[in-house]
């Protein structure tokens, strides 16, 4: 049983508090970690996407949604999170220059699956990925964008999304145990 | 084609983003030999890559309370399940006091009155609770029989006045009511109640399960969602069960295996293909420990199995054989087991 974010928006826009409870439920888990890999810190991550449900409330008769809902909430969290960013006066805008070994441990660390093969373990895999591979992967397999929302979140073409997503794939089946 | 060109084709392939002829292309070169022992890793790993949640870093309810006292600001009365008042009101902070004001003042002079009122219908609540590995049955002063399963809660008036009979359920209870023609027997649950007459039938609504669950042995019951209006209200027969999805407010009717569904109360837990995290989290619950699996792909394969009021240590070498790992039992200081599965060293 779906319902659609076109349904829970059109409930939104007519003031249905619990249609924005719906959303925020679908989609909280999925947009902090995004916000995450930008902003380093739990706690700015969570803000930057409660300001970002916030605002949807508080302007929801005037944001029109263009391409889907998913796409619109991952680029605002993403534009939010780089506020805070800044705000703490990191000079990331880059990337690739996060330490993707700091993400693995930090996000690991609470992890409840003990994982006794690390080596083969895909999560472990993913993480050795440089950040922005890491991120527009995570983003297609286990968030469901499309190429298309991914280029338009965050702001690169299509074409690299693709390379990207081949560069993955083939770096994740070469580490696959060959069974002979 | 190169390695390089086939591993693009799949990627693209797998991600849903082929065209129609690559995703011929695809098939057709997945024939080959050369290519298929490739394929299979691309896909194997493909798989692999499922969903790992990070709930334990991002905490939902934290996000929930966050989210409300930010909207709290602009308007104050927020709350996330009461439909909302139209906008015309939420900005201006001149209706807020004045609307505050005038209720202020009406309150002050009924309170006189509603004091007295207020006594005469004084209900006093009871709860009673059940731990995980724990049942209870509480007996209430009409006849009605309720037996809760694990992990539940179930709130209740010491007596009944008024109308009906009100009772509010967390969790997974059996009923067999005690039939009053005039004082309707209701049970709420997060987001939809139940209303009867008299009859045997068992609600699971667990919080952090995505459905509420209403399964109907005997007589009828008639089930209302809170703030659906597109949703009639549901009369269920016996024999009939109603799926209620959470997230999205649509059920489902169809039938249900007694057993399956009410076995609980005699230990009797009976699973038909479904998948393991499920199974696992239903074994927490009636036996009291909690269970760890290392690898996250066994969670999702299906389990057949069928436990007649067996041992805790039964049902752990069933759960080795169906899923060809190894177990190990820890002890923590408060005498709660820990069940962790890993792969048998080759």
């Amino acid at each position: 049983m779906l319902c659609t974010d076109e349904e829970l928006y059109h409930r939104i826009q007519r003031s249905d508090g619990q249609a924005l409870k719906l959303l925020f439920q679908k989609y909280y888990t999925s947009l902090c970690r995004f916000a995450y890999l930008y902003t380093k810190s739990v706690h700015n991550a969570e803000e930057a996407v409660s300001d970002v449900f916030l605002n949807l409330w508080l302007r929801r008769d005037a944001i029109q949604i263009h391409t889907s809902l998913k796409a619109y909430l991952f680029t605002a969290v993403k534009n939010q999170s780089l506020n805070y960013l800044r705000r703490d006066s990191y000079a990331m805008d880059d990337l690739d220059a996060i330490h993707t070994g700091a993400i693995a441990s930090d996000l690991q660390a609470d992890c409840l699956v003990v994982s006794t093969e690390a080596k083969n373990h895909i999560e472990s895999l993913l993480n050795l990925l440089p950040a922005k591979r890491q991120m527009i992967f995570r983003m297609n397999r286990i968030d469901g964008l499309s190429y298309k929302e991914i280029a338009e979140i965050l702001s690169i073409s299509v074409h690299t999304v693709q390379n990207q997503m081949t560069a993955a794939i083939k770096f994740l089946s070469e580490k696959h145990p060959r069974r002979k | 084609m190169t390695d390089e060109e086939f591993i693009q084709l799949a990627t693209k392939f797998f991600s849903r983003e082929a065209s129609e002829d690559e995703i011929e292309q695809y098939h057709f070169y997945n024939k080959k030999k050369k290519y298929a022992a490739l394929a299979r890793h691309i896909q194997s790993q493909w798989d692999a890559a499922v969903k790992i949640k990070h709930d334990s870093v991002f905490p939902i309810d934290r996000g929930f309370q966050l989210l409300k006292e930010k909207i709290r600001i602009y308007q104050p009365s927020f709350e996330w399940d009461k439909p909302q008042v139209e906008r015309l009101f939420d900005f201006s902070s001149k209706w807020l006091r004045i609307s505050a004001a005038s209720a202020f003042l009406v309150l002050f002079m009924a309170s006189g009155l509603f004091y007295f009122w207020y006594r005469s219908h004084e209900i006093v609540w009871n709860e009673k609770k059940t731990v995980m590995g724990e049942q209870a049955v509480v007996s209430l002063p009409d006849g009605t029989r309720i037996t809760l399963n694990a992990d539940s809660k179930l709130t209740y008036p010491a007596r009944f006045v008024g109308q009906s009979r009100e009772v509010y359920l967390q969790g997974e209870a059996y009923f067999e009511v005690q039939h009053l023609s005039d004082k309707p027997f209701v049970i709420h649950t997060e987001n939809v109640s139940t209303i009867d007459l008299g009859t045997r039938f068992d609600i699971k609504a667990y919080p952090a399960e995505k459905n509420i669950t209403i399964s109907l042995e005997q007589g009828s019951v008639k089930v209302l969602s809170k703030f659906n209006s597109a949703q009639q209200d549901i009369v269920l027969q016996p024999s009939q069960q109603m799926v209620y999805d959470k997230n999205c407010g649509k059920s489902l009717v169809g039938s249900f295996d007694s057993e399956k569904i009410t076995g609980w109360k005699n230990n009797i837990l009976i699973f038909e293909d479904e998948p393991i995290a499920e199974v696992l989290r239903s074994l927490e619950r009636s036996y009291g420990v909690s269970f760890q699996i290392a690898d996250t792909s066994v969670l999702h394969r299906s389990l057949r199995a069928h436990f007649h009021n067996e041992s805790l240590a039964t049902v752990v070498k069933s759960l080795e054989k169906a899923t060809g790992l190894a177990s190990k039992t820890i002890d923590d200081r408060s005498a709660h087991q820990t069940i962790i599965f890993f792969e048998r060293k080759p």
